[in-house]
């Protein structure tokens, strides 16, 4: 879940510039998707270890 | 200030391997001067040796933080853009900066300062090819802000950065429009920049204990984006506002540090003596707070309409005493 440098912003032409919307779109819904998604099952693993004073390992 | 509940520095998350530390990666010790590296945020989503613990830091922050970065995000895909083939004459560098910072005023910057890039402005293995960076600095709601370490205070903090993201990206698109070359830096994530150090040559404001800028009139209270361009502009100089003065004694900051991040003593990093914030023991803590902020809202400059008159008086101690400083 990060802000973006460069990636997508490189783009001129108005039909390029079309791309670069719709390729940013999917990427953030994808984004939106695993936060949903995977950053749910995270949380309420973390939230279950942290209760029990167990250790979420990050690796 | 007092900061609101925060929760013990006691982590339900860890390392099996534990990564370098970010103390040895940020070059704490190191007597050369070399360029910053990428710890822990990178917005290309390189793998950086504390990526594990960013994409944790992702996962778990709550949906009002994220959906302010995602909405910057969307914002930020204009950074860059067409330039004007038809390019309006600069000739005077000066009036040129005058009427960038009344635009920049106009869209809603509540600071601005121009400086020339510098090499410890560029983060290792990048490189930009623009000769000013125009600092834009923009002040978070201090209601909201008492609450740190609260979520309240991480969702103001991202909204900020939306908000002078926002700033950023219309301003380079008006410099772009008069035919001069722009790129807009949103925050938190730049890859290119280390804005802090922008600033501080722009005159924005000095280097506080924290590690953070602090500003004559916003403290620490604000956040920061830049736009890089070659439209030739006068640059602004450094400012003495009295910081250092302050910071020698005061310890507020660094009493209210839960995770004891923060030191008394300037700090060799990368061949420079300065304030430096523990990367091991910050980090962490800023994890499990979602951004915490604790010791940039205690600060005694952060609190409103106080800064002008402690600066006026820090320095007229200063001159009285006889301790001039140099610039």
């Amino acid at each position: 879940m990060r802000t973006i440098d460069g990636k997508f912003t490189t783009s001129t032409s108005a039909w390029s510039r079309v791309w670069r919307d719709v390729r940013l779109l999917a990427h953030l819904g994808r984004q939106i998707v695993q936060y949903w998604t995977k950053g749910s099952r995270i949380r309420r693993s973390y939230r279950r270890k942290d209760d029990r004073g167990e250790v979420y390992w990050l690796d | 200030m007092k900061p609101s509940d925060p929760p013990p520095p006691e982590y339900a998350f860890a390392y099996h391997s534990p990564p370098a530390s970010g103390n040895d990666i940020n070059g704490l010790g190191v007597t050369e001067s070399r360029r910053a590296e990428h710890v822990f945020h990178d917005a290309t989503g390189g793998p950086l040796p504390h990526h594990a613990l960013d994409a944790f830091f992702s996962y778990i922050n709550p949906w009002g933080v994220v959906r302010h970065l995602l909405a910057n995000t969307w914002r930020l895909r204009k950074q860059d853009g067409p330039v004007n083939p038809e390019r309006v004459a600069a000739n005077d560098p000066e009036k040129m900066a005058g009427e960038i910072k009344a635009e920049a005023t106009r869209l809603g910057a509540e600071l601005v300062g121009i400086t020339e890039i510098t090499d410890e402005a560029i983060y290792e293995g990048h490189e930009v090819s623009y000769r000013y960076a125009i600092c834009i600095g923009l002040s978070m709601d201090r209601n909201e802000m008492v609450h740190v370490p609260q979520t309240r205070a991480a969702v103001e903090v991202m909204r900020c950065y939306r908000r002078v993201s926002r700033i950023a990206v219309e301003l380079g698109e008006k410099i772009r429009s008069m035919g001069w070359p722009a790129r807009a830096y949103g925050n938190p994530n730049s890859t290119d920049i280390l804005h802090i150090p922008l600033a501080i040559q722009a005159g924005l404001g000095q280097l506080g204990k924290h590690g953070s800028i602090i500003n004559r009139t916003f403290g620490s209270n604000f956040r920061l984006a830049a736009v890089l361009t070659d439209l030739p502009l006068a640059t602004d100089r450094p400012v003495d506002i009295g910081v250092d003065d302050l910071c020698l004694t005061c310890r507020r900051c660094v009493i209210d540090c839960p995770p004891q991040a923060l030191s008394d003593e300037k700090q060799l990093v990368r061949g420079t003596t300065k304030w430096y914030v523990d990367f091991d023991k910050c980090v962490p803590y800023f994890v499990k707070t979602f951004g915490c902020a604790i010791c940039i809202e205690v600060c005694p400059w952060s609190e409103p309409g106080r800064g002008p008159g402690l600066s006026d008086r820090l320095l007229a101690r200063r001159s009285t005493s006889g301790n001039d400083r140099e610039d």
